[in-house]
């Protein structure tokens, strides 16, 4: 079990490293930082001296040592948009997005689990077909139509839930249903298909054979075996939520990551971009490292790879 | 074990049908059988026969869309038909009848302990503790022969072997000491050696418990040997019935005359297997005659005007077939009468390989250290023109390692594999491939489902520019007919064949290039008897009439003695005896051969010649 | 509580029962056609991709104006349903004074356009490296693997956006993004198809009788992952439809005054609650299209399934 948790967290920081140097090499040879800095219309001799005071003159491979040198030495630079260290920017929006994504996660969660098992047991049933219209009706509406037709229906039409800010806790509502909403197809379909393929194996016909049946075969036997898979998704969807919220939040005027992202994006702001799309992918690695080890203690099978 | 009057258990007219697309499949019709405390019944057929279904109908274990019919059900005390899935549940199955299932490797949750999955089937029924079930379940395992039971509780099932499994499976079934045992194909896919040991075990345990026990199987051998009665099935009914010996020394129904006389058995040369034409039919419709008449040769009209009744043969050996075999069974021997070739195999050796090795580097994971596993350990093996060498091993022993090497598709680590005297690995693909073809085991992977059966047997000369478009159509046709497949079959995709039929299309695709020598890897392992012994002929006649050699690879014993002129038997990477066959077989002097001939599940009583001569007017 | 044995044991039966069947059974074709047009949602799919394609195609001759002709005399009338509304102007007009439905049919052009151009390009990429990854194994398959697991890292929309605006957004950037954006779901069922055909025994039948690699590949894999790779296509272009529509809607895709149905949604957004129509009219020729794709994905994925079952 050792021995695998330390090949998976080798692996985890060697996707990292990677990954940081892709979204450093991809946004830095896209833009010209130096240009944007200097605004509209500057003089070239302007920008060339911003360029020279920022390294952009050197050579890529050098400018990321730099950067990563800095990032491990705990700086993530200064945003030149918002004029604030990019660290305590990050922290500032973090709170909002973390919460959002939690909520959502809970809510896709409580709907696709009990729905996903329930439509395996009777597949075919009325039951079924309204999960499977359901997935396939939540997987075909843009998550920013949904958050508006709950907007005009639940916060214009019935005013229940607030439907702009981050204030209360009721502010979450809708943007949690939404962005829950997006996840839900896939947790479900998976649940169902692993049920479904459970109960169809040859060691469920030999625990029937033993006279385990209802609840029982299902809470001792199947649930165990059927969520495995479900385990390596949800920290997927998890992760996809944290870098996801930015529709979400834009639309619901959330002081979240996601929606600082995109205004950094609009901005021109590129350290700043840079630093949240490792970070996003870091949270995602670290997601997933995550969710290897605890389908490593679920499943036996997997400790000896 | 008193009163032998009322059965322990007992089944009348039943019946099962399933839902298969919008037609019905009747895949057990009218079962009637019933068994004593203590006795052992063996069902017998071959796929598609409805054994299977049976054992399950009993087990409450049919899929929901199945419909279970039946006159009488009825176990000991319980009727069966009254009871719902609930009541049996809780008080038939594991505890009055349990059952164990063919597949070892996926029948335990492989997410739970052993010991966990062993006394749940006494905590879920009340009937212990989780104290005293551990202790029920060490005693059991250490009985049934597990080394080492108090530790293996803690194992999982991954970390043990198939063998280990199975024991496994059967502690877990009678934990809570049922009466009845079903073991439907328990040791189909496990290695010789391990199937005569489960065998064994069931047999005494049989008789320690006093337990009946069911056991299903396609494989007449290890019935004949382990029951007291046999019963036979066909196409969903059963068309004989009786103890061991009436069923196997008198055989009353034709097809199980062709189903004993099809065994793989010591033949001179030339002399062909008698085997039953065609396969069984699905049951889509209720049938309106006798259900194996299309493929009887005594069938008359009145076979198939109406299903046959039960006929009796003596105190309970029933039969359905109102032909009166004994007279009509004539001693006519219409086997295929041999091209008696002399297969001299002193012209030097075809193909040869000198003390190969190969040994592969196991890694566990991506950064894992590697470990050396000898799959081919310094073999040596020749195959001479028109011979037939058979190489005998068990899973595992680098058996297909070393048949790939000898077609040239892996390279060996050392020595050297020569086609008539030329280095394997100096021919060219194209060239290779004119000299040595192979023919594989499973004839659902063999063929590409996505190619027509013409695509398939033409791409050969298509790929190496043989002739024209129509000169291949044609050549293919040839072929075909060599095969014996019906030319209209060109246009059918592999789905639509049955496996008999797509084993002939391999065979058809790997003689196109007029090869000098086949590679057979357990070209009938995956078939039925009956159709095993056509696919066995087809390679006797094409070896007479187009001077084929074969190397054959295979595990059964069987067909060694019926058609191979010598034998090797490899074992753990190396060939541990080699000879004439007649040599290796009947005086074995490698231990590991001597208990691989003592597993083989010989038939307990030989089908006396009359049965033969009925057997072989089936052709 | 009525337990229910999955269709396995069926399927298993079934298959002991067929497996020796010869051709006087009840056989089914792969690839027909005709099971194909009985599977409910395919044909439902099909019907509105179709539509969809015709409107699109034939945009100029149907739309009743030029979906740029901005007449600010008549800004934001309302549809014909609604009162106020013009029957001259069915869906009514937006901001501009551009005539809603004409934008809404031009907008298909690019839905369609993006959707199956980024599907494709991920297709191309993911199919490729799957297959080679699949098939050759070993140290090939590790890099492939570990560039997949790089790619899944990545927070695709994050960097969609901001690639698509820092290179300064138009439609073939927005393809480009996307496409490379999705290979990953490819990549993962072929090289695991692959690697089961791999070690099927036509394949070594195939070596046996002098193909090479390349022939191996094209013609012995390929054709049996055909079906699998066009229900990903489906579903694919129903995730690049609705990539673009988020990145459109978000500000930083497709840039105005192009018609596309994200970006008239974030037109619309101001004024949600007096003139919702201008957002749920876009948002449903989204869905449909979406729902389209995904409900032929799932039949076709729905019959193979079946069909495996053999």
């Amino acid at each position: 079990m050792l021995r695998y948790a330390g090949k998976r967290a080798i692996l985890a920081v060697l996707v990292a490293l990677t990954v940081s140097f892709a979204a450093f090499l991809l946004l830095s040879v896209a833009t010209d930082p130096a240009a944007a800095i200097a605004g509209e219309g500057a003089e070239p001799e302007v920008i060339e001296q911003i360029r020279e005071q920022l390294g952009l003159n050197q050579p890529l491979l050098a400018q990321y040592g730099h950067w990563l040198s800095a990032i491990s030495h705990g700086d993530l630079g200064t945003s030149y948009y918002w004029r604030q260290p990019v660290s305590t920017l990050i922290l500032d929006h973090l709170p909002v997005t973390l919460t959002l994504a939690l909520a959502a996660t809970f809510v896709a969660l409580i709907v696709a689990i009990p729905l996903g098992t329930i439509a395996a047991l009777y597949p075919n049933s009325t039951i079924d077909r309204f999960a499977l219209t359901l997935a396939v009706s939540a997987q075909a509406t843009p998550t920013f139509w949904l958050a508006l037709m709950l907007i005009i229906l639940l916060g214009v039409i019935v005013p229940i839930f607030p439907i702009s800010g981050d204030a209360t806790g009721w502010n979450y509502v809708l943007p949690a249903i939404v962005l829950g909403a997006h996840s839900v197809p896939a947790i479900m379909r998976l649940t169902r298909v692993g049920v479904l393929d459970v109960m169809g194996s040859d060691y469920i016909r030999t625990a029937r054979a033993k006279g385990l049946y209802g609840y029982r075969l299902l809470s001792r036997q199947v649930m165990r075996n059927a969520l495995l898979p479900v385990v390596s998704v949800l920290a997927v969807q998890l992760g996809h939520k944290l870098g996801g919220s930015v529709i979400t939040e834009s639309v619901f005027a959330m002081n979240g990551l996601g929606r600082f992202a995109l205004q950094s994006i609009v901005g021109g702001d590129i350290p700043t971009v840079q630093m949240l799309v490792v970070l996003f992918a870091l949270t995602f690695i670290g997601l997933t490292l995550l969710a290897d080890l605890l389908n490593a203690w679920l499943d036996p099978r997997l400790r000896l790879t | 074990m008193k009163a032998p009057q009322t059965p322990l258990l007992e089944v009348s007219d039943l019946s099962v049908t399933l839902p298969v697309r919008e037609s019905k499949l009747h895949a057990v019709r009218g079962v009637s059988f019933s068994l004593a405390r203590g006795e052992a019944l063996g069902i017998v057929g071959e796929s598609g026969s409805g054994k299977s279904m049976t054992s399950l109908a009993l087990m409450n274990l049919l899929p929901k869309s199945a419909e279970r019919n039946a006159s009488v059900l009825r176990l000991g005390e319980h009727d069966l038909l009254a009871m719902d899935q609930i009541e049996f549940a809780k008080s038939v199955a594991a505890r009055r009848m349990a059952m164990i299932f063919q597949e070892p490797m996926t029948s335990l949750n492989p997410v739970y302990t052993i010991g966990r999955q062993l006394t749940e089937t006494m905590t879920i029924h009340g009937t212990a503790g989780p104290k005293e079930a551990r202790e029920r379940a060490i005693d059991l395992l250490d009985r049934i022969g597990v080394p080492d039971a108090k530790n293996r509780l803690a194992q999982y099932p991954h970390e043990l072997s198939g063998g280990l499994r199975q024991r496994v499976m059967i502690a877990m079934m009678l934990m809570n000491a049922p009466d009845l045992l079903i073991a439907d194909e328990p040791t189909t896919a496990l290695d010789v050696t391990v199937q005569a040991s489960i065998l064994e075990l069931l047999a005494e345990l049989r008789k320690e418990l006093g337990m009946a026990l069911i056991l299903v199987s396609h494989d007449l051998g290890v019935v004949s040997q382990s029951v007291d009665k046999i019963a036979v099935m066909y196409a969903g009914e059963l068309i004989e019935t009786g103890t061991v010996k009436d069923v196997l020394s008198s055989p009353q129904h034709p097809y199980t005359r062709g189903l004993l006389a099809s065994i793989p058995a010591p033949r001179g040369t030339g002399e062909r297997l008698p085997s039953i034409p065609g396969t069984v039919p699905p049951l889509f419709a209720l049938p309106s005659g006798c259900t194996f008449a299309d493929r009887c040769s005594y069938a008359e009209t009145k076979c198939r005007a109406a299903p046959p009744p039960m006929q009796s043969a003596g105190e309970g050996h029933l039969y359905r077939c109102i032909l009166p075999l004994n007279t009509t069974g004539s001693s006519v021997r219409t086997a295929v009468s041999a091209k008696s070739q002399i297969h001299s195999h002193d012209n030097g050796s075809l193909l040869s390989a000198r003390n190969v090795s190969r040994t592969f580097t196991v890694r566990a994971g991506l950064l894992g250290k590697g470990k050396a596993l000898k799959a081919v350990d310094d073999v040596s093996l020749d195959v001479a023109q028109g011979e037939i060498v058979a190489l005998v091993g068990e899973s595992g022993s680098g058996k297909s390692t070393l048949a790939r090497i000898l077609l040239g598709l892996q390279e060996s680590d050392r020595g050297e594999v020569t086609i008539s005297g030329r280095p394997i690995l100096s021919i060219s693909p194209f060239e290779r491939a004119k000299l040595i073809q192979p023919v594989f085991q499973d004839p659902y992977s063999s063929l590409n489902p996505r190619k027509t059966i013409g695509q398939t047997v033409m791409r050969p000369l298509e790929l190496h520019g043989i002739g024209s478009a129509q000169d291949r159509r044609k050549e293919a046709e040839r072929v075909m007919e060599l095969v014996g497949l019906p030319r209209r079959l060109l246009n059918n995709y592999p789905p639509q064949l049955s496996g008999g039929q797509r084993q002939r299309v391999a065979i058809a695709r790997a003689i196109v290039l007029q090869p000098k020598i086949l590679i057979c890897d357990e070209p009938t392992s995956a078939l039925d008897v009956s159709v095993q012994a056509q696919i066995l002929n087809l390679l006797l006649d094409l070896r007479d009439e187009l001077g084929l050699s074969y190397l054959l690879i295979t595990h059964d014993l069987a067909v060694v003695n019926c058609i191979a002129t010598r034998v090797a038997v490899m074992h753990r990477g190396r060939i541990v005896e080699s000879g004439e066959k007649d040599a290796v077989l009947r005086t074995p002097r490698d231990p590991y051969t001597q208990t691989l001939l003592r597993s083989v599940q010989t038939m307990k009583f030989s089908a006396n010649p009359r049965a033969a001569d009925g057997a072989a007017g089936l052709q | 509580m009525a337990m229910q044995d999955t269709d396995l044991t069926v399927k298993a039966a079934a298959a002991e029962a067929s497996a020796d069947t010869p051709l006087d059974a009840p056989v089914r074709r792969l690839d027909s056609w005709r099971e194909m047009l009985r599977h409910p949602g395919i044909v439902i799919g099909l019907a509105i991709l179709l539509t969809l394609f015709a409107l699109a195609i034939f945009a100029p001759l149907i739309a009743p104006y030029d979906p740029f002709d901005q007449q600010l005399s008549r800004r934001l009338l309302p549809p014909f349903w609604v009162e106020g509304g013009n029957p001259a102007y069915l869906f009514g007009t937006d901001h501009l004074g551009r005539d809603y439905l004409s934008r809404l049919l031009y907008g298909a052009r690019i839905s369609l356009l993006i959707g199956f151009g980024a599907a494709g390009i991920g297709c191309l990429l993911g199919v490729t490296l799957g297959v080679c990854a699949g098939y050759f194994g070993g140290v090939v398959d590790r890099v492939v693997s570990f560039l997949l697991t790089c790619q899944l890292a990545l927070p695709g929309l994050l960097l969609a956006m901001a690639l698509v605006f820092l290179i300064g957004p138009s439609v073939t950037v927005v393809i480009c993004v996307i496409g490379l954006l999705h290979w990953s779901y490819y990549l993962v069922v072929t090289r695991a198809a692959t690697q089961k055909i791999r070690d099927l025994e036509y394949v070594a039948a195939a070596r046996a009788i002098g193909s090479n690699e390349r022939q191996i590949m094209i013609s012995e894999i390929l054709p049996n992952l055909l079906s699998e790779i066009i229900v990903i296509f489906s579903l694919e272009v129903g995730v690049a439809v609705l990539a673009e529509a988020a990145l459109s809607f978000l500000g930083v895709g497709i840039q105005p005054p192009t018609p596309s149905w994200g970006l008239m949604i974030a037109e619309g957004k101001t004024s949600v609650f007096l003139r919702p129509w201008l957002i749920i009219l876009p948002g449903i020729f989204i869905f449909l299209l979406v729902l389209a794709a995904n409900l032929v994905g799932d039949g076709l994925r729905d019959m193979m399934s079946k069909k495996s079952g053999r």
